[in-house]
């Protein structure tokens, strides 16, 4: 039996909780707010900051319940104890059970919206409610800011521009990772996506990377070890992840 | 104040009509209409820019003096033509394949165009083909934007594909992009990078030798 401690985006809260419930190890659940990878350094920060806190035999392995998350968790260092990341590119594909699951949706519709209990029921920045879009919902106190500071017409047109992005997607997804009551949200993901004329689905999440993180199976084609003195790098060219010596 | 001046102070404060009024206005006082470019509104655009780089403005004044630079623009651009002037170059732009944002390329695009360039704004999810397309009728900068790490690699497709296509000499090829670095850059053999709207242009010209 090990202990980890698993450094935890609050997206993936009630998942990570379940399955740390269940697993064989230890497992010391630490959570930070979500929407930090907005901007990238602040979440990589917070993050070093957690790592560096531990103290060396405190625990036996760190683990980031995170992704690439817009190349926040580029160069996050181990320090006296390793680090686990999977190797997926956001929260989505780790609410998809794995990487190449999330890369076939991609593949077959990149414009589409997810929506998740976590995700939703967390969510302190009323510009931003849905996974992976940042303050781009335009709310009533923004528009009135704008026809205040800019007038009525320029305020319209930045409504129509910040708006565009919408007119891209075509599909919003509920995930359902089976835990908690996520009818309430699920509504709401329903209603937004009548309201913008988008496909409504629900897909069935998966606790599989989770339940891989937690329970200490890491396949080298799904999960990055950084060992100490190491850090988390891009590869080259194809925006995957490796390790190398920390300077 | 002159004319001019009014029409660079509408330019930076984002007034779209009152700028449209000032051009055609200029024009009618028989004033050169590259001069009403250069001095008008290429000038207050690069304010406008300096003005985001030092914080005192953000993405949305950019925009809409971007719109009221635009708007003017449009006024010029077939008397610019009459007089044989030429743009600064020609860029073709675009988000790349998988990626639907827009934003950023967006402005972008608008800063470029007032800055001078001719720009063909591809808009989102545009493939290798698409920009070599235009590539072939004679942009010589190639512009690409991501906004996620997963279709950042587009970018390295897109390179190899104008040397396939033998263009990749006489292209210069800039990214951006949130995930987007300096390093990647260079790692994918891109000849440039910006880290803002503002910044593009500068590499833009830089590329150019302008």
């Amino acid at each position: 039996m090990s202990h980890y401690i698993a450094l935890t985006c609050e997206a993936l809260a009630r998942s990570i909780y379940a399955s740390a419930a269940d697993s064989p190890h230890v497992i010391s659940v630490r959570l930070y707010r979500q929407g930090l990878h907005n901007t990238p350094k602040n979440l990589r920060a917070t993050l070093q900051e957690a790592i560096d806190a531990i103290q060396p035999g405190e625990c036996d392995a760190i683990l980031l319940a995170y992704g690439i998350c817009g190349t926040s968790t580029i160069g996050l260092t181990a320090r006296h104890t390793p680090l686990v990341l999977p190797r997926t590119h956001d929260c989505i594909a780790i609410y998809l059970g794995s990487h190449q699951r999330y890369q076939e949706e991609f593949d077959a519709q990149p414009g589409t919206y997810w929506y998740s209990l976590d995700f939703v029921e967390r969510n302190n920045d009323q510009n931003s409610v849905a996974l992976g879009t940042a303050n781009l919902e335009m709310t009533e106190t923004v528009y009135q800011d704008y026809v205040e500071k800019y007038g009525q017409d320029n305020a319209d047109y930045l409504m129509e521009v910040m708006g565009e992005w919408g007119k891209h997607y075509s599909r919003a997804v509920f995930i359902d990772m089976g835990v908690g009551d996520s009818s309430a949200v699920e509504n709401f993901a329903q209603q937004q996506a009548a309201r913008r004329g988008w496909n409504y689905e629900r897909k069935q999440g998966s606790r599989r990377m989770i339940d891989m993180l937690l329970n200490g199976q890491w396949p080298a084609e799904e999960f990055l070890v950084i060992n100490p003195g190491q850090r988390i790098a891009m590869s080259p060219g194809d925006g995957q992840i490796q390790t190398e010596a920390a300077e | 104040m002159s004319i001019i001046q009014e029409i660079r102070t509408s330019v930076i404060n984002g007034q779209a009509k009152e700028t449209a009024a000032k051009v055609q206005q200029a024009i009618n006082e028989g004033i050169n209409p590259d001069v009403v470019l250069r001095e008008g509104l290429i000038d207050a655009m690069r304010e406008v820019g300096r003005m985001f780089e030092e914080g005192e403005y953000f993405v949305p004044e950019m925009l809409i003096a971007a719109r009221a630079m635009k708007g003017a623009l449009a006024i010029l651009k077939p008397l610019l033509v009459d007089q044989g002037i030429e743009p600064m170059g020609k860029v073709v732009i675009g988000t790349v394949k998988g990626d639907l944002h827009d934003i950023g390329k967006s402005l972008v695009a608008m800063m470029l165009e007032g800055a001078g360039f001719e720009v063909v704004d591809l808009g989102t999810d545009v493939t290798a083909e698409k920009f070599i397309e235009v590539l072939k009728q004679g942009a010589t900068v190639l512009a690409m934007s991501a906004l996620l790490t997963t279709t950042m690699p587009q970018m390295k497709v897109t390179i190899e594909a104008i040397k396939q296509a033998g263009l990749r000499e006489q292209t210069h090829v800039m990214i951006g992009g949130a995930p987007v670095t300096q390093a990647y850059a260079d790692e994918i053999g891109a000849d440039g990078y910006a880290p803002d709207a503002s910044a593009a242009v500068r590499k833009a010209q830089e590329l150019l030798g302008k």
